[in-house]
């Protein structure tokens, strides 16, 4: 569908106000078209014939269409500013629903930037093109086929004069589009991309400080902005020729309509008031289609930024519910991966043929080294992606035929960077169930041992966490990432190497909630320590994305294997190999 | 108006000559606009009515003439201020990151990135449409206004005043609306920055919605967002046009006095037709600039708003700045001495405590402590990311205050717990910090943080570009390219912090066979958590709420049987010692 077609169907809720808006517009230029007739009046009929008792007429006339046209102006305003900011909340508010859709490979593939000036600035650039371009269209339209229609009335041989002139206008404008909506997309890019940067540096600018690179990347910003300083005298370059050019042509018109306007007064053929009126209408002609092809630059743009908007909105979830999707009602929480093979993108290969049968209430360790396909597994189970062949079951549902929300508020998940939101601690802990009362909150927290911590903070629970958490340490943020889980009493625990930032001490304390927490729940944990290990019912070794060894602790340690030399090296790494002394009591634990 | 004048000073001085040329050249369109009336009162008291139609070639050229010089005068303006608005943008986007690059870390805890960003994006461009734009109207229409008057009054005195009497209507209505316009316009960009800070942080943490189930609760906190951001928007535009048909009310009313008025003035033979004529279409150029004022005045008040806050941070004091003439460090050995240090973030809690240490070059000295117990900022107090609130740091006997922050931190090379990886190849991450490492150079320190393989076998290897957020790397992978990067720098004192968290035991163990060579000769500080990495350090210090509770090596600390033993024996599962 064209753009601008698609752009109508946005506007279709708003049809009513919309039609308004172009009778309005169409009104207000409409009521001011007698001005030039009470001119003509004036000159000839009033001054000419000398009549001054028909002065008052005047006054009176003008003081009419100047009030008709106010009042006209005035709705026209209520109606346009409602319309223009009704629309851009629409929008804005469609496109973040949409975002909320999206898959969370759209979200690796797209940089925050691109996404931000999406939905900030070009959907301000419809606003402007609503409230302003679009109504000096139809205004222009409108003025310019009445004022023909009068010249032609007027008088047809000065009429036929100025709109020769037309078709140079046209020409002008034909002439600069193409190059000048390339521009502006080139521009807007360039944009994009210089924000994409600032922010990413932004977000890392301690390791900018750290390698002292502040010079150098003040100097690479600078090189950006320059190849957009470019950009932006090209535009420049391009608007004002055209508008040059239009300016020429409209004043050959005006030009040629004095001289042989005086011409025809010369020989009778019409009144110095006709051709006063008809200049005054001539004017009115002019400044339209001038508005018009001045306009071509905005509409431009906001083709270019309806276009970028479209885009957003025609990206399809990868992710999609099925059309006959069930609700997964409360499962006991048998998981079964089937044959599972997976990459996240569709020729890459991360995780290899998985066969994995784990039992409601069983505790399953992922192990293996880095990059070996753990995350993916856990990325798996709550559909955050779709897999390549196989199927993943919950008790005995294919993930893919349930609805995913069912699926999801069954599942806890504590990731590995805890990503907590800028809102209040007890905000942050009720994300999953906004509805949890203070009580149930404390518990939380008081299980994930953070209660104590947030009780030391002067406002406590309603505290609210800077950007991206930043005043609180990473320990604290993944202890109230758990508190967070646990207040979702999910029947599915993931655990995403949720200690790795916490001390010994308060990870044993986590440990023991944890522990209680996944009393009758299946939960899966990627962890690196002992005590995890220990307690599952099942370790799942991987290794390039394959599982090589599965089963119980004792047993796969009796095994000759993967896991054995992986349980040796965390613990018998080089430096107690180094203190002989030592090596005697580490193995009395084992 | 203050900041006003600075940027005019700053930023728009160097183009003096063009704001010039700009000027002269407004002043030519004026003229010829001007101009374009008087043709008209020609044609119609000398030519028509007195019937030289001889002359009407002449009304012909130079009207066109008139046309023609106005619309090159326009064309050569449009180029100079294109010009001179990119420029003063380009101008200040540089000084704003500069500066932005000078801050300390302190003030970006302070601030949410959103807001950042939108100072230099969204209060920039409203500067650049300030300079294009509404400055350009602004003087086009003083000049018309004072030009027109001029005209007015010498075509009819009395008829004049009487257009001239309904400006300070104009400006009475102007003063009227210009209150609720400013607060009005703060607070949509205030509105605008708290959204924009929103959408980037609901989309970083896309993951945690989903996994909640919170598309829903999302949509309708934006939803309400958006809401109070669109009220905002209707009141502003609802003022403006409040403003403006007021301004037109007047403007219309007065044109229809002067037909009238001037209609009789004909008729008493005061005014011939060309005069009024000219006359009516003259009013348009003293009423168009007054309307155009009354407009002008919304985005004025945004430019002010802008200007205020690009101005509050230039003009933020970078606290954590050179001191003038101060030396570059010498650190030959890397002996670190922390003497009496205290230290708290902003006014709140205090995160260190009096902390009196010795790290010997050459050695490796661990912290441990629970989560929360200033581990961290006890490191990032070394490379000066903060200045200690009391007490002061050494570094080969020189404090690191009195030297150079460059030649500080180029000394240190520091693998963060989040390791935060830029867009761009690996290769661009690895060399981030060492800009002309040699190929060679950068394998080496690959090699010691065990990428290499993983890097080698992708199919782009060293040139393979990593996501906005490095998605595609696993977090393991992720820090063991910070590792190299800061290996790659070849620092005098290394810094871990806690950065192997994400390896598992094999890559860990591995990393610190190579890491034995490589930590030889520099002075190491390892934050960790798991002990069985440190049992070798020369120097275990145990921290707890900012303060030295213990120190001492493995074996004495052991013996000891306080925090550091029993956190050993919880982690390494015995239940009781």
């Amino acid at each position: 569908m064209n753009t601008l077609t698609r752009f109508l169907t946005i506007l279709r809720p708003y049809r009513r106000q919309a039609l308004l808006a172009i009778f309005f517009s169409a009104g207000m230029p409409l009521t001011i078209l007698p001005i030039p007739f009470f001119i003509k009046y004036l000159v000839d009929t009033v001054i000419a014939l000398q009549q001054p008792q028909l002065l008052i007429n005047v006054l009176i006339g003008l003081v009419a269409v100047y009030l008709a046209h106010n009042i006209l102006c005035i709705l026209f305003h209520l109606n346009i500013s409602y319309l223009g900011q009704r629309i851009v909340l629409d929008l804005r508010y469609k496109l973040f629903r949409h975002l909320q859709r999206l898959s969370l490979s759209f979200y690796d593939q797209t940089q925050t930037g691109t996404i931000i000036s999406k939905t900030i600035d070009d959907v301000d650039v419809i606003q402007m093109l609503i409230s302003g371009p679009a109504v000096q269209a139809v205004t222009g339209i409108i003025t310019i086929t009445v004022v023909s229609i009068l010249l032609f009335f007027n008088d047809w041989r000065l009429a036929i004069v100025t709109l020769a002139v037309m078709p140079l206008y046209i020409l002008n404008f034909k002439l600069f589009i193409k190059r000048i909506k390339s521009c502006n997309l080139r521009n807007r890019e360039k944009m994009d991309e210089i924000l994409g940067d600032v922010q990413e540096k932004i977000s890392g600018v301690q390791v900018v400080k750290a390698f002292s690179m502040e010079r150098q990347e003040v100097e690479y910003f600078t090189s950006k902005i320059r190849e957009k300083f470019g950009l932006g005298l090209e535009q420049g370059a391009l608007g004002s020729t055209f508008s040059a050019i239009a300016i020429i042509i409209s004043g050959l018109g005006t030009a040629l309509v004095l001289w042989l306007g005086g011409l025809e007064v010369r020989y009778g053929l019409i009144t110095i008031g006709d051709l006063l009126a008809f200049n005054t209408l001539i004017s009115m002609l002019y400044t339209p289609a001038l508005q018009l092809s001045e306009l071509n630059d905005v509409v431009q743009q906001a083709i270019t930024s309806l276009e970028r908007i479209f885009e957003l909105m025609d990206t399809e979830p990868d992710i999609q519910e099925s059309l006959h999707a069930c609700h997964l009602p409360l499962i006991k929480g048998s998981i079964s991966f089937k044959n599972v093979t997976f990459g996240y993108l569709p020729d890459q290969t991360i995780l290899h043929d998985i066969c994995l049968e784990i039992e409601p209430g069983q505790m399953v360790a992922l192990v293996g080294h880095t990059g070996s396909g753990k995350s993916s597994i856990i990325n798996l189970l709550p559909r955050f992606y779709d897999i390549h062949s196989g199927s993943i079951e919950i008790d005995g549902y294919d993930i893919r035929e349930v609805q995913i929300s069912s699926l999801r508020d069954q599942i806890g998940i504590v990731l590995q960077d805890p990503l907590l939101f800028n809102i209040s601690i007890r905000e942050n802990i009720a994300y999953g169930r906004l509805e949890a009362s203070m009580k149930e909150v404390e518990e939380a927290a008081k299980s994930a041992e953070i209660h104590d911590f947030i009780m030391t903070l002067p406002q406590g629970y309603n505290t609210c966490l800077g950007d991206e958490g930043i005043k609180i340490s990473m320990g604290e943020k993944q202890r109230i990432a758990i508190a967070r889980a646990i207040l979702k009493q999910p029947r599915i625990l993931i655990l995403d190497e949720a200690t790795s930032a916490l001390d010994s001490l308060s990870e044993t304390l986590i440990q023991t909630a944890l522990d209680k927490i996944m009393q009758g729940r299946t939960s899966i944990v990627v962890a690196h320590r002992l005590s995890t290990i220990l307690n599952a019912d099942k370790i799942v070794v991987l290794d390039d994305g394959h599982i090589v060894q599965l089963g119980a602790h004792e047993e796969l340690l009796q095994q000759e294997g993967p896991y054995r030399r992986f349980y040796e090296e965390q613990f018998m790494n080089q430096a107690i190999m180094s203190r002989p002394e030592l090596k005697g009591a580490l193995f009395n634990i084992v | 108006m203050y900041n006003f004048l600075r940027l005019l000073r700053k930023y728009i001085r160097p183009y003096s000559d063009k704001v010039l040329a700009a000027v002269v050249l407004m002043f030519m369109h004026t003229g010829f606009a001007m101009a374009m009336p008087l043709v008209l009162k020609y044609l119609v008291d000398d030519v028509l009515y007195k019937e030289r139609y001889h002359l009407l070639i002449w009304v012909f050229l130079v009207y066109l003439g008139l046309r023609a010089m106005n619309s090159l005068v326009a064309y050569m303006r449009g180029l100079i201020v294109v010009r001179l608005g990119q420029a003063v943008v380009y101008l200040l986007r540089r000084d704003i990151y500069a500066q932005l690059n000078r801050l300390q870390l302190s003030y970006y805890d302070r601030t949410q990135s959103g807001k950042i960003v939108s100072r230099l994006i969204n209060d920039v461009n409203i500067i650049q449409n300030m300079v294009t734009t509404s400055f350009i109207t602004y003087f086009t229409d003083l000049i018309t206004l004072v030009t027109a008057i001029g005209i007015l009054l010498s075509i009819n005195t009395q008829l004049a005043f009487l257009a001239i009497l309904v400006i300070p209507a104009y400006i009475i209505n102007y003063n009227g609306f210009i209150g609720r316009v400013r607060e009005n316009s703060h607070r949509i960009r205030r509105k605008t920055d708290e959204i924009i800070a929103y959408l980037s942080e609901r989309i970083s943490g896309v993951r945690v919605i989903k996994a909640f189930n919170q598309e829903k609760q999302e949509n309708k906190r934006a939803f309400k967002k958006l809401r109070t951001y669109y009220h905002l928007n209707y009141r502003a535009a609802m003022l403006s046009s409040g403003m403006s048909i007021i301004a037109q009310i007047l403007s219309g009313m007065s044109t229809a006095v002067v037909l009238w008025y001037g209609g009789y003035l004909v008729l008493q033979d005061r005014l011939s037709t060309g005069g009024l004529i000219a006359f009516y279409s003259l009013v348009a150029y003293l009423y168009n600039p007054a309307v155009h004022f009354s407009q002008i005045n919304t985005v004025i008040q945004r430019m002010r708003a802008a200007l205020d806050r690009i101005y509050e941070l230039l003009d933020m004091y970078p606290q954590i700045a050179d001191k003038p003439g101060s030396p570059a460090l010498k650190a030959e050995e890397g002996h670190i001495r922390f003497e009496n240090v205290s230290f708290r973030y902003d006014g709140t809690r205090r995160v260190l405590e009096k902390i009196t240490l010795d790290i010997p070059s050459g050695s490796k000295v661990a912290v441990i402590g629970r989560s929360g117990s200033g581990k961290s900022t006890l490191a990032s107090l070394i490379a000066r990311f903060y200045d200690p609130t009391e007490g002061y740091i050494t570094i080969d006997g020189q404090d690191i205050r009195e030297v150079k922050i460059e030649s500080l931190r180029k000394q240190i090379g520091i693998v963060f717990q989040e390791s935060m990886l830029f867009s761009g190849t690996i290769r661009d991450n690895i060399c981030y910090g060492s800009p002309r490492a040699t190929d060679e150079e950068m394998i080496i320190a690959t090699r010691a943080a065990r990428i290499d393989d993983f890097v080698e076998a992708l199919p782009d290897n060293y040139y393979s570009m990593i996501g906005e957020r490095g998605v595609s790397l696993s977090g393991g992978q992720k820090q063991r390219i910070a590792i190299a990067r800061a290996l790659l720098t070849q620092p005098r004192i290394l810094i871990f912090d806690d950065c192997t968290s994400a390896l598992d035991a094999q890559t860990e163990a591995a990393i610190q066979e190579t890491l034995q060579d490589i930590m030889k000769n520099r002075t190491n500080l390892v934050i960790t958590h798991r002990l069985s990495t440190i049992i070798d350090a020369d120097l275990i210090v145990v921290l707890d709420e900012g303060s030295i509770v213990e120190q001492g090596v493995h074996d004495a600390l052991l013996n000891l049987g306080g925090v550091y033993a029993s956190m050993f024996q919880q982690q390494f599962g015995l239940v009781n010692p």
